[in-house]
């Protein structure tokens, strides 16, 4: 009896395509599957994420069925407000795949080559901050190669960014932290994620554009007529009335504090790495559109796709894309983590799937809640793909 | 750095100026009241941070040999106000190595363990048994280790004895959360002891 009261207690705050959306919502029910066979299935899981204690998670499927979205529990818990489909999500590291299409169309149009070093594309008052910054080239940002140290997991910044979290950063001030550091490792010689060469490839479209944030916009946003889809320099920029709060297990222990201020500052300065907020079927648009060379040329897909191996010597990153493997199959594409959020979105090319998920609970520190997460994942990925 | 630094070098100026002849007549307990600026941060950075985030604190000592104030052992409660980073109660005791530098200065070198009370900078959420509950800004207590340096003049007038100091405490916080398993905190002190 009681289990029934819980399902039925989920089942209240379900809400899939039949639900009416508010105004702010970019949903064509039009576009969706009414009858998508895994639904049930799907919503049961979703359900099962957020009873135990995730505030709440969207999803979008793009399969041969058509389209499918849905959400279940709350995208603000102080207001009870029922996380939508529509609602817009941070999607966190995700950006990375935009900023490397971004770079991927400039090499296109013979305004970068990828092979130069990035002195070549950057003011010396950026590369200097950089240890032998000559003998990186843009393709060992791309494919986190550089041996460029990471910004964001200096303790100096973590602690400033904590005790200060409504402080505005400059891109440079990111840089600061690694000033004169020495490289990990030689360049070219390894892979190593860092966040730090995507902020280097935003300032790279800086120099080149004049402003890549715009020119993200241009040539894909509008391009590709995401309409919910928000990056640094937007009108009102992530005052959005229908981005989620964030939620952020601080001390590890399954209390959820409302990080939404830290969190929303946190993104609002990040450039390149981070930084754009979108819905569920816009994400899936998006990388649709790049894996059916809507966005790219072929030749620069291809260039996306040449991995580069992690220790154990497996294909681990391209450029821009990361090469995944969820329940045996593999998987283009990006996940996010932040403060306040989680999310994935890939591509599973033998099944012709796209997937996008997003919470709004912080994913960079450790949390039981996070292994409910993970379990979870893999399991909506079997379900979507079985 | 510079501002502390600067600091510590005036108060000894003043210290060895002060230096007076009257013999200092050590009491076990004193009253120790301090103002307490804490900030979440490694030590000696973003000293202005300490200056946001006001406390106060109070304890008292007992002297190792029962007479001498050059080792004491101190046990302080202190309060602060943070609100980035959420408010603290800190209980710690330090042994304190206190050398004269002369009859009515000194400086200190202390080290020791606490417990702090951290609670979050803003209203957090429990989900039980489906529904959603606040629990306000509750917290989490952790171990603490403070270590310190202080540099204080004794002050003598015909009712009171006291012992004015600053202090720079740096705290290395013991599992903060699992990810990050030891945080550093700073705290700059400025207080008398009452005898």
């Amino acid at each position: 009896m009681k289990l029934a009261l819980i399902i039925l207690f989920f089942q209240i705050t379900l809400r899939t395509q039949a639900q009416e959306f508010p105004a702010y919502c970019n949903w064509n029910e039009e576009n969706s599957s009414k009858n998508y066979t895994k639904a049930n299935e799907l919503n049961t899981v979703l359900n099962n994420l957020v009873s135990h204690g995730v505030p709440g998670i969207a999803m979008a499927v793009y399969s041969s069925e058509g389209w499918w979205q849905s959400s279940a529990g709350f995208a603000k818990i102080e207001t009870q407000t029922l996380m939508q489909p529509c609602h817009l999500q941070y999607i966190q590291s995700i950006a990375k795949t935009y900023m490397a299409v971004a770079i991927l169309k400039l090499h296109e149009e013979g305004k970068i080559n990828l092979d130069d070093p990035i002195t070549k594309y950057l003011p010396q008052k950026i590369s200097d901050h950089i240890s032998n910054a000559y003998k990186i080239t843009i393709k060992m940002l791309l494919n986190h190669t550089s041996g460029i140290p990471e910004y964001n997991s200096q303790p100096v910044y973590i602690t400033y960014l904590l005790q200060h979290p409504a402080h505005y950063y400059e891109p440079e001030d990111y840089l600061k932290y690694i000033h004169d550091k020495p490289l990990d490792f030689t360049p070219g010689s390894k892979y190593s994620y860092r966040n730090t060469n995507y902020l280097l490839l935003s300032l790279v479209g800086d120099y080149i554009t004049g402003n890549h944030a715009n020119y993200i916009r241009e040539s894909i946003f509008k391009s590709l007529q995401l309409k919910q889809t928000f990056y640094s320099g937007d009108s009102g920029y992530l005052n959005y009335s229908n981005l989620v709060n964030s939620y952020w297990d601080r001390n590890s222990n399954g209390i959820l504090e409302n990080a939404s201020v830290l969190q929303n500052y946190n993104v609002k300065a990040l450039v390149g790495d981070d930084g754009i907020v979108t819905t569920p079927m816009e994400a899936v648009i998006f990388l649709k559109a790049l894996m059916e060379g809507k966005l790219i040329s072929n030749a620069s897909l291809e260039l996306m796709k040449s991995w580069v191996n992690d220790r154990k010597g497996n294909s681990t990153y391209g450029l821009g894309l990361d090469y995944a493997t969820f329940v045996g199959y593999k998987a283009f594409g990006h996940s996010g983590g932040g403060i306040g959020a989680g999310c994935q979105l890939y591509f599973f090319p033998d099944k012709n799937v796209f997937v996008f998920l997003g919470i709004n609970l912080g994913t960079v520190t450790e949390s039981p809640l996070n292994e409910i997460n993970a379990k979870t994942i893999d399991k909506i990925y079997s379900t979507i793909l079985n | 750095m510079r501002p502390v630094c600067l600091s510590f070098i005036l108060l000894l100026c003043l210290i060895i100026e002060a230096s007076g002849q009257e013999q200092k007549t050590y009491t076990n307990f004193p009253i120790i009241i301090t103002l307490n600026f804490h900030a979440f941060a490694l030590p000696f950075r973003d000293i202005k941070a300490n200056f946001s985030n006001i406390g106060i604190g109070v304890g008292t000592e007992v002297s190792f040999t029962g007479s001498s104030s050059t080792g004491v052992q101190q046990v302080q409660a202190i309060w602060y106000h943070n609100k980035a980073m959420g408010n603290g109660l800190l209980l710690q005791t330090q042994s304190v190595w206190r050398p004269d530098f002369n009859s009515n200065a000194f400086g200190e070198i202390k080290g020791g363990v606490g417990y702090l009370y951290s609670f979050r900078p803003s209203e957090s959420y429990q989900q039980v048994n489906g529904k959603w509950i606040s629990v306000g800004r509750k917290g989490k207590g952790m171990l603490a280790i403070p270590v310190g340096i202080s540099a204080g003049i004794n002050s003598r007038s015909t009712n009171a004895y006291m012992s004015n100091f600053i202090s720079y405490q740096f705290l290395l916080v013991k599992n903060y959360n699992k990810s990050i398993p030891i945080v550093p905190e700073t705290l700059i002190q400025a207080g008398s002891a009452i005898h």
